[in-house]
């Protein structure tokens, strides 16, 4: 897979970080909203975080490639199995 | 229906590959009190689950025990690559890496392949729900235990908020419980069981 332009890898590395934050609020929110489903402070925190996930996975996949199978650009071939995969991200 | 997103919920990056922390991590994968047991559990107990708010919690928290097992598995994979066979040896990962190389299996740490008999799935909404707390609690415990037996900071990190993944869990059943509690006869919650109707219990 040839890079796109503007390929940066900090900054790649960076919306990849930020991702999995705004994930993981939205985990802890969903979980708290199941069992609390009128709250509405949690609500709103969930619409917040949630839009600021969209944008940024939305951007990533623009620039760098998928997260999820649904919305891979496929303009460059199937990048959906481009390596690395997650569980070999090993330190080095 | 499940997607997978291409990511793991908490980074897993180890630098220093040790067998002998893969043996006792991998009782998360498929030992009795691990990833495996508690998705396939809970994700098993909603279907019967009578109550929105418990049926919704216990797919949520089966999703997110799937990504715990995709995390344990990343641990053992990346603390067991490349070995050589002195390392192996040395490292006593010889009996594992008879039967599976460097292949991940779900397993105990002491060998045993997982199986269904450590999960219940009862079909009672207070049971699966006492069940489930408890499972929460004996994950705890063992990360407790992996916590003491570990030292290596990359392997510390993700560990460390699996375990507090599991407390938030165990808070978050208990409101379940609460809520299952609110919808039962408050003079007597073994009245009847909300899973089945058909039947009474000799009970008053």
């Amino acid at each position: 897979m040839t890079m796109p332009n503007g390929y940066n890898r900090n900054e790649q590395m960076a919306l990849f970080d930020e991702i999995s934050q705004l994930s993981f609020a939205l985990d802890e929110i969903r979980l708290f909203l199941d069992t609390h489903p009128d709250n509405a402070d949690a609500l709103e925190l969930y619409g917040k975080y949630g839009s600021k996930r969209r944008e940024a996975v939305e951007t990533y996949t623009n620039k760098y490639g998928p997260i999820d199978s649904y919305n891979v650009n496929t303009m460059n071939g199937w990048s959906w199995i481009d390596e690395p995969m997650p569980w070999k991200m090993e330190g080095n | 229906m499940w997607e997978y997103e291409k990511r793991l919920q908490f980074p897993v990056k180890i630098k220093r590959p040790d067998a002998k922390a893969a043996q006792v991590i991998i009782s998360q994968y498929g030992g009795p009190d691990g990833e495996l047991g508690a998705s396939l559990r809970y994700l098993s107990q909603r279907f019967s689950m009578p109550y929105k708010e418990v049926s919704g919690l216990l797919t949520d928290i089966g999703t997110e025990e799937l990504a715990h097992l995709e995390m344990i598995g990343a641990i053992v994979y990346q603390l067991t690559r490349n070995l050589t066979i002195d390392e192996i040896k040395a490292q006593g990962f010889d009996a594992y890496f008879v039967d599976h190389t460097l292949g991940i299996y779900p397993q105990a740490a002491s060998g045993t392949p997982f199986t269904a008999a450590y999960i219940a799935s009862k079909g009672d909404p207070i049971t699966d729900l006492m069940e489930d707390m408890a499972a929460e609690q004996k994950a705890r415990t063992t990360y407790d235990n992996i916590l003491k037996l570990v030292d290596d900071s990359d392997v510390i990190e993700p560990i460390k908020f699996l375990r507090e993944r599991e407390i938030v869990h165990f808070q978050r059943f208990g409101e379940a419980l609460g809520i299952v509690q609110d919808n039962l006869n408050s003079k007597n919650f073994y009245y009847y069981n909300p899973e089945f109707k058909n039947g009474c219990s000799g009970a008053k």
